[in-house]
């Protein structure tokens, strides 16, 4: 029994108890450092790996025209995606996506039930949904920036696009760091998956919303301007073409539309430079006046209607004999401006063409406007006078041929074009304003104003006849070049183009049109001076757009129809509905409330959408056309009362 | 501390009965046992809420299979308590030889029905939708049969042959189907029960140093191999590889780091969004650093080393030495899982995967803990029984 006692060994028990405690305090030892001192390393880690910083897209600023219409224009929108392992009340998810996104209940079935960890749902949805959704388990969302067009296609080469945030081409390019905005910054909580843990986010740095950027363009002229176009190249069979409304005095565009087969992008009328042919030579002739080497009445002997100079054969369309110099303009005689031309020095030439802003940029804030080329006259051959003074050896841009015009229609004085009014900030405070510019006086208000006279009686009863309106006068000049193809002009490629003043004797407007490879008549007189005139003419129609009206009513031809006519529209195309005045003449205006009149929404459903497009813009309508070929509905619908100047949505089908 | 005979000879000093047990021990280790249990449910909750929501359950399955498994722990911890303790000792042999049976059971080839391989391992029994495991048997097998044998080779301790051999045999019997499993980490905390147990009869220190270098080139080599070498080296330098091996210590040691002095509060931990590993078990002490501080931390380890307290003054009154050799060997059952849990979670010890008693995830774990502490309330009622003392006394005169 001794032994028994003894061996009840106490200091073992105490050594493995003393063990433990040993143990108990090294934790607390440790929890200490760990904790308190080193505390502070471990929560940066920490924060680390548990927040993320993202970036909150600031709203892009808006585009608007001249008037406050918004061309383009940004909304936020959600994706939503779902994480079928995170759901719990399967058929309850189903119901909500049901419910609130109109997702059907098939495809919300199939997300919600899927094997996959993660499943965005297709399209975006408002903002709104966010909150409505907001609580359901498994339901995330991202942001999500849509630029809107509001007016479709009307001004896509111009605007440009919005690529991953980014401006690409036109204005929002141009104008990127204007309507980016700042963004602002965001800390979310993330698992260790990295994905953001819902509810879990704190905006510190809100987004600074971009600015807007408000344009020159008038949206009504834009868009009548784009129907023309659309209506010239389709009935011409032209590969594209471009056209160009300014305001002289002012050298602001009022309209800037290039159509281009989808392979050529961007906008031609800045960028693709082109050898004009005839519109070029009332430049010469107006440099030649200026600088008192002949004077209109001088006479100019055409025969035989070929003239070779320096082993380079010039010929006129038809021979004319011994005409004077303003008959050659009127009449276009390529041999008669080309001997004209003689008179000026080299130097004096390219001056001339110089001072007309021809082979410089015109500094158009848009990316990737060319310069054309005008070369010095050390390089140029013997030819080169007579090719020069009718158009060739040089290549020009149609907004140099605009503003040039421009000069001639302002007293000589050559504008800077200008596509940009206002830069405002994201409250509409107005940071930067763009005043019209003078470039240089080119010529005198006396040559300009004999220039303009020789251009009313090619619309009169020369080669621009097509241009030519009932009611004002309207100068113009056409032309029509060889195009290059691959090694050098080949047989039947032309550009057709023609320039127009509007009215004449005191000009509000300059339009510039040019027509890439018309097929059939390839004239300009022929081709390009009917979209001039439908364009002019549909202006006047739509009484809206920026026209000083006043100034016009004084302008209009002496009483010969006192009475306002119902518009006419020139027959310019060969559609299957026929010619424009087949069209009923729009608004047997009905009264909806005293002094507002209204008109009856046309049926145009089943019509290729460009007639419907038409049709519309008849009714004094504003119409957005989303792409697609053929109507299948308006809103509002056939029949509903709308008043002019509303804006008509087309639902169509077809690929645009 | 005043030795028990003077509280004997002090005359009848009256405890209040609090029900298992007169002893204020009792008490405390009930209380105590509760509240961690308690505090365990809670902190499952906020570390597995999102797990279970994960794998499409309701946040609240892994609260409710722990709370099974506590009331049948706390049942098990009434019969404990209830019976004579000296009845283990009868007990010893047929709880070992059914802890050898099913550890040899599990690692059978062909057995893989009942014992199905889990995360490269055969650990578990399932029968009957019962899941046991087996080695959690062991430990408390090891620990009463260990006590019975050292009582009765006492004498021969100082033998090699006849006071060593048969504990290496059996030992041996349960350590080697358990690393088998493979469980290693298992199999040295059971071998280190036992060791503690027979140390605590007073085995010769000789002999243990004898088995350490017997047992070093074993666990050099097997320590080299795979897994546990990657362990190894990341708990030397758990920065060195942040994304391997090192990950879990650096994101256990993130976790409590991050808790500070008190800690993100409850249910407010980050590191359970898939940054620490298994948060609502091998890593919930980290959970509970970065819940609650270090303040949880400092009660938490106060918790733990009063249970030990207890269970060693258990021992220290112990009526006889059976009965100081069960309750210092399941007070250190208790004492050694929270400290190598703790020890894992503050990068002080390789990365295994223990329990933290009473409060980790784990079912089996958690009933035979319950069920320790049941036999330590066994010992502490005999002690405290007057009639008991007296015969003590006796015995001893």
């Amino acid at each position: 029994m001794t032994a028994r006692r003894k061996s009840r060994p106490v200091l073992r028990r105490r050594l493995v108890l003393a063990a433990w405690l040993v143990g108990a305090s090294l934790v607390l030892a440790r929890a200490a450092q760990v904790q308190l001192l080193q505390g502070g390393t471990w929560q940066g880690l920490a924060d680390n790996q548990h927040q993320q910083t993202t970036e909150v897209p600031a709203p892009r600023g808006a585009v608007t025209d001249r008037n406050g219409v918004l061309l383009a224009m940004s909304q936020e929108r959600v994706k939503v995606s779902v994480a079928p392992g995170e759901i719990i009340e399967h058929d309850r998810t189903v119901e909500v996506l049901n419910d609130v996104l109109g997702v059907s209940t098939a495809s919300a079935t199939a997300a919600v039930r899927s094997e996959r960890r993660w499943v965005v749902l297709r399209g975006d949805y408002p903002a709104s949904v966010r909150s409505r959704l907001a609580g359901n388990r498994g339901v995330y969302f991202d942001r999500l920036s849509r630029r809107f067009y509001p007016n479709g296609a009307l001004g896509s080469a111009l605007l440009g696009v919005v690529l991953d945030g980014h401006g690409a081409g036109g204005i929002e390019q141009a104008f990127e760091s204007v309507l980016h905005g700042a963004s602002g910054k965001e800390i979310q909580a993330r698992d260790a998956t990295g994905r953001v843990i819902p509810g879990e986010s704190w905006v510190v740095e809100a987004p600074r919303s971009g600015g807007e950027v408000v344009l020159t363009i008038d949206r009504d002229m834009q868009e009548i301007a784009y129907g023309a176009l659309l209506d010239a190249v389709d009935s011409t069979g032209a590969r594209g073409g471009d056209i160009l409304i300014v305001e002289p005095g002012t050298g602001e565009i009022l309209a800037m539309v290039s159509l281009r087969d989808s392979t050529h992008a961007g906008l031609a009328a800045i960028n693709a430079p082109y050898e004009p042919g005839s519109t070029l030579k009332p430049f010469i002739v107006s440099g030649l006046l200026e600088r008192r080497k002949i004077e209109l009445g001088d006479s100019i002997d055409t025969a035989p209607g070929h003239w070779t100079v320096a082993g380079r054969t010039i010929t006129d369309v038809s021979a004319r004999g011994k005409i004077t110099v303003a008959e050659a303009l009127r009449y276009s005689s390529n041999v008669g401006v080309a001997k004209a031309a003689q008179a000026f020095d080299h130097l004096e030439q390219y001056e001339t063409l110089r001072d007309f802003g021809f082979g410089l940029a015109t500094g158009l804030p848009l990316p990737g406007e060319q310069s054309g080329i005008l070369r010095h006259p050390d390089r140029w051959s013997a030819q080169s006078p007579a090719s020069l003074a009718i158009g060739y050896e040089l290549s020009v841009t149609p907004i140099q041929m605009a503003m040039a015009y421009g000069a001639l229609a302002n007293g000589g004085v050559l504008m800077e074009p200008r596509i940009v009014r206002e830069v405002r900030d994201a409250t509409g405070r107005p940071v930067e304003r763009f005043a019209p510019r003078e470039v240089r006086q080119v010529v005198s208000p006396t040559t300009a104003a004999r220039i303009r006279e020789v251009l009313v009686s090619v619309v009169e009863g020369g080669t621009g006849t097509a241009a030519r309106l009932a009611d004002f006068r309207v100068a113009g000049k056409s032309g029509t070049s060889r195009a290059h193809g691959p090694g050098g002009y080949t047989a039947g490629n032309y550009f057709a183009s023609f320039a127009g003043f509007f009215p004449a004797d005191d000009p509000q407007l300059v339009l510039y049109v040019r027509l890439d490879r018309p097929r059939g008549r390839y004239y300009g007189g022929s081709t390009a001076a009917p979209v001039t005139r439908a364009a002019l003419e549909a202006i006047l129609a739509a009484s809206r757009g920026h026209l000083d009206r006043a100034a016009l009513a004084g302008a209009r031809r002496e009483a010969r129809r006192p009475e306002p006519q119902p518009v006419r529209f020139a027959s310019l195309t060969l559609d299957p509905e026929g010619s424009w005045s087949a069209l009923p003449v729009p608004a047997p205006a009905t009264p909806l409330e005293p002094g507002v009149r209204g008109v009856r929404m046309p049926d145009v459903r089943g019509l290729p959408s460009r007639v419907a497009v038409r049709r519309l813009h008849a009714y004094g309508l504003h119409v957005v056309w989303p792409g697609g070929t053929r109507v299948v509905g308006t809103h509002p619908a056939a029949g509903q009362w709308s008043l002019p100047g509303d804006t008509v949505l087309l639902r169509t089908r077809g690929a645009p | 501390m005043a030795p028990p005979v003077e509280i004997a000879t002090a005359g009848p000093v009256r405890y209040p009965d609090v029900g298992l047990g007169r002893g204020w021990e009792s008490a405390a280790l009930l209380g105590v046992t509760v509240l961690l249990l308690s505090f365990g449910l809670l902190t499952l909750y906020s570390t597995s809420s999102l797990l279970a929501q994960r794998s499409g359950d309701p946040d609240y399955i892994y609260v409710l299979r722990q709370a099974s498994a506590a009331a049948v722990g706390l049942l098990a911890l009434v019969v404990c308590a209830g019976i004579p303790y000296r009845l283990w000792r009868r007990l010893a042999w047929p709880l070992m030889g059914m802890s050898i049976f099913l550890l040899v059971l599990i690692v059978l080839p062909g057995t893989e029905p009942i014992a199905p391989r889990i995360n490269g391992a055969r650990r578990w029994l399932r029968l009957f939708g019962v899941s046991v495991q087996p080695s959690e048997i062991a430990k408390f097998a090891i620990i009463v049969w260990t006590a019975g044998m050292a009582l009765r080779k006492q004498e021969h301790f100082q033998s090699l042959s006849r006071g060593l051999m048969p504990f290496l045999l059996v030992w041996g019997a349960v350590l080697v189907p358990t690393a088998l499993e493979p469980d290693l980490s298992m199999a040295v905390l059971i071998g280190l029960l036992g060791a503690i147990v027979a140390f605590a009869a007073g085995a010769r220190i000789a002999h243990f140093l004898f088995l350490g270098l017997l047992a070093m080139p074993v666990l050099i080599a097997q320590l080299g191999v795979g897994f546990r070498g990657d362990r190894i080296k990341a708990w030397i330098d758990p920065m060195a590889d942040p994304s391997g091996a090192g990950f879990q210590i650096k994101q256990s040691l993130i976790s409590i780091g991050s808790g500070g002095l008190t800690g993100e509060g409850f249910a407010q931990g980050r590191q359970k969004f898939g940054f620490l590993p298994e948060p609502h078990t091998d890593f919930m002490f980290s959970m509970i650093g970065e819940e609650w501080g270090f303040l949880g931390v400092a009660g938490l380890v106060l918790l733990y080393v009063s249970l030990v307290l207890v269970g060693f003054r258990i021992a220290r009154r112990a009526p006889d030495m059976f009965g100081e050799l069960l309750a210092i060997g399941f007070s250190s059952l208790i004492a050694v899982h929270a400290l190598l849990h703790m020890f894992v979670g503050l990068g002080l010890a390789p990365t295994t995967g223990l329990p933290l008693p009473l409060i980790s995830f784990g079912r089996s774990n958690l009933v035979v803990t319950l069920a320790a502490v049941g036999v330590l309330v066994s010992v502490a009622r005999a002690a405290s029984r007057p009639e008991r003392r007296g015969g003590r006394r006796r015995a001893r005169a």
